[in-house]
């Protein structure tokens, strides 16, 4: 699975990277997904899931899925 | 008094006269710089109903309290008049390096009145000041008036603040510039500083700041800590990786990225103006302003070669972007280095060509009207042949000089349905039908459409958030959704306006204290307290930005403002024309709604938005209801 860690998020990432690529058996839990990289899930504001917008806290994720999550976007 | 010059400098242009100006410390403590000052003297030194252009208008410089400090983000400083965009109270902050040097050079705040003859430029080098002969800068583009200054004062760190050919030609949304890369850049400031023929203040001076510290080993370990937290925080860590124009992509996946003179709000050619995009194409360098470890500026190359106005912001990026529906980043960081060679605002620039573009599609205006130009959504050759005309008063861009309101209303028709602004200014790149209280800055916001009134709503709608975690030491405890106007929302609002209010009078970046990053606020307090050797209180702080707000509010007031300017284009009570957010207005029974709350919260009339006596005898500003009461 290709997953994009918008903006703030992928400071968490281990080496910083925006892009990740994840292998999942089963489909899973985004928030499952983002635990195990640790990126905190309290920071995520949007999901998108092959170019749709959907509910971050339902968000189940398969292997060919391309993920997308931002945190909160403001302005400067 | 510590942690000032405790001196202004006033300059009266038409008689030459330079003068200074002893501050008390009384009142330095009620009005410590940046927005308190500009109100303070805007209101007792310019007569009511003087005209912005006019020579009576009081131009009024002035660094926050903190600017200069060894301290990231502290390098703010206000420049304040009569707008010519809005006609009411103006302002427009900048950083870069010119604030601290005019610290340095020993004052807090510059107060010029008048109007010169002939061109002139002020120049303050270590508690000297002096007007020269500006006549061979006018009609210069902005670089080259910079090198020649630095050339003829012989000093090449002598830091430059001026205004363009665009201010020179009373374009209402000129700019003001520092260093070529920092912008006052709303309001239409650039075009106050030409009517007075004023074309630069060149500065330099070589105080330290820890000379007038009260304790200067607290506040360099307090600027030592934060240049150090900077590293370790994840929304400053992503500043410095992409700066604002990291926005772009997120903004667009959550539907609100202003599109095509905001009637979308998804841009189908997102890639080619998000921050993949501009990494690859254009960043040549990350730079930073004075002091600050954040390093969130960007320099940039175009066709191959750097630029000396720096890059696109995200707010560039967005109103020549999407917003005129052009996906061509050179494109755009060109209409960039025009805007800041000519010396325009960059939002409103973009945003009243989008207007123009529009009004063009609707036939409102034709090619005899434009000169022969298809000013079509996305024509790239449109959009930067109309910077220049607009700078220079040329053709049709002599209208679209005048702004977006001004020029829908002599086109006529239905075009002011598309001026996309509020008191005369174009709303910044952010849509408020995705954010409410971003919506509700920009109505209620003294100084027409501005996006830096409160912390963006997303960032405080989840528990888990980093913003919403700070925020709670502002006793903001339950998260709201981005798309509320409830009466919490507007709480929330009321504590917000007054903390963002004092960072324009203290001198901090929207980027540097909580909530919105990394600054907690009990360091800001540290840090003006080390400065000063005061014993602030968040209340006092909090009693200093509604003091502040209050002041611009009662300018307003005097001018004939009401509660009917504080609304949002007609356009934002209607659906977004595509993406999650289609078809989803902000409601406008709500928003009154929620004014007239808001408005409760402040002391303030729900007809007429004017503040209170009694508010304002609470806040010190006893002087200000009387000349309310004489108006």
């Amino acid at each position: 699975m290709k997953l994009k860690l918008g903006g703030q998020l992928s400071f968490y990432h281990p080496c910083k990277s925006p892009q990740v690529e994840v292998q999942l058996d089963s489909p899973t839990l985004l928030r499952e997904v983002l635990a195990k990289l640790g990126v905190p899930f309290g920071e995520v504001f949007l999901v998108v899931v092959n170019g749709e917008l959907v509910e971050p806290k339902d968000a189940l994720i398969s292997q060919d899925d391309e993920v997308k999550v931002f945190p909160p976007m403001d302005g400067g | 008094m510590y942690g000032s010059n405790e001196k202004i400098l006033r300059v009266n242009l038409t008689t030459g006269a330079i003068a200074e100006e002893i501050l008390s410390e009384d009142f330095y403590r009620l009005y410590p710089g940046g927005k308190a000052l500009a109100g303070y003297y805007l209101l007792n030194e310019m007569p009511a109903h003087t005209e912005p252009l006019a020579p009576e208008n009081v131009l009024v410089i002035a660094n926050g309290l903190l600017t200069g400090a060894p301290v990231s983000t502290a390098t703010r400083y206000i420049v304040s008049a009569r707008s010519p965009l809005t006609n009411g109270y103006g302002e427009s902050e900048a950083a870069g390096f010119w604030g601290p040097e005019l610290k340095m050079a020993g004052f807090e705040a510059i107060v010029i009145s008048g109007q010169a003859a002939q061109p002139v430029y002020l120049w303050i080098h270590d508690g000297q000041a002096e007007l020269r002969p500006a006549s061979h800068l006018w009609g210069s583009m902005t670089a080259e008036a910079q090198e020649t200054i630095r050339t003829e004062l012989g000093d090449d760190k002598i830091r430059v603040l001026q205004i363009g050919i665009a201010g020179e030609n009373l374009v209402r949304f000129a700019g003001i510039t520092n260093d070529l890369r920092h912008f006052n850049g709303r309001n239409g400031m650039g075009a106050v500083m030409g009517s007075k023929k004023l074309r630069a203040i060149a500065v330099r001076g070589k105080q330290r700041y820890q000379i007038i510290a009260n304790d200067p080993e607290t506040l360099m370990s307090l600027g030592s800590k934060l240049a150090k937290a900077v590293r370790v925080n994840p929304q400053s860590w992503d500043l410095q990786q992409r700066g604002t124009p990291g926005l772009v992509e997120g903004l667009n996946a959550g539907g609100i990225l202003p599109t095509r003179n905001f009637q979308q709000g998804v841009f189908e050619n997102v890639d080619d103006v998000k921050w993949e995009a501009y990494e690859k194409q254009l960043l040549t360098a990350r730079r930073s302003c004075y002091a600050c470890a954040i390093r969130c500026k960007r320099e940039v190359a175009i066709d191959g070669k750097v630029s000396p106005y720096g890059g696109p912001e995200y707010e560039t990026i967005g109103s020549f972007g999407p917003d005129c529906g052009i996906g061509n980043l050179q494109a755009i960081a060109k209409a960039n280095e025009l805007c800041n060679a000519y010396m325009l605002d960059s939002i409103s620039t973009g945003a009243t060509i989008a207007f123009a573009m529009e009004c063009f599609e609707h036939g409102l205006i034709n090619l005899a009207d434009t000169d022969g130009i298809e000013l079509k959504f996305g024509n790239v050759e449109a959009m930067l042949v109309m910077i220049e005309r607009i700078a220079r008063r040329q053709g049709f861009g002599d209208l679209l000089a005048e702004g977006s309101l001004r020029a829908a209303e002599k086109i006529g028709g239905n075009a002011k349905f598309f001026a996309i602004q509020v008191k005369g200014q174009e709303l910044a790149m952010h849509e408020p039908r995705g954010k409410y209280n971003v919506g509700m800055g920009y109505a209620i916001s003294e100084i027409g459409a501005d996006h830096l009134v409160v912390t963006h709503d997303p960032a405080l709608a989840d528990p888990g958030s980093l913003t919403f975690k700070n925020a709670q030491a502002f006793g903001i405890t339950v998260a709201q959704p981005a798309r509320s106007l409830s009466d919490e929302k507007m709480n929330q609002f009321f504590i917000l306006e007054r903390w963002n209010s004092l960072e324009k009078v203290v001198g901090f970046c929207f980027f540097g204290p909580a909530p919105r990053s990394l600054i907690q606020p009990d360091d800001v307090l540290a840090t003006i307290n080390a400065a000063t050797g005061w014993n602030m209180t968040i209340e006092e702080a909090l009693q200093i930005g509604e003091r502040a707000t209050n002041m611009a509010r009662v300018f307003n007031i005097r001018e004939g403002f009401s509660r009917k300017d504080d609304i949002l284009p007609e356009r934002i009570f209607q659906g977004l024309q595509n993406g999650p957010l289609e078809g989803k207005p902000l409601p406008r029974d709500e928003f009154e709604r929620a004014l007239t709350v808001l408005y409760g919260l402040k002391g303030w009339d729900p007809d007429t938005s004017q503040p209170s006596r009694e508010r304002l005898e609470a806040l010190s500003l006893d002087w200000a209801a009387s000349l309310l009461e004489r108006k």
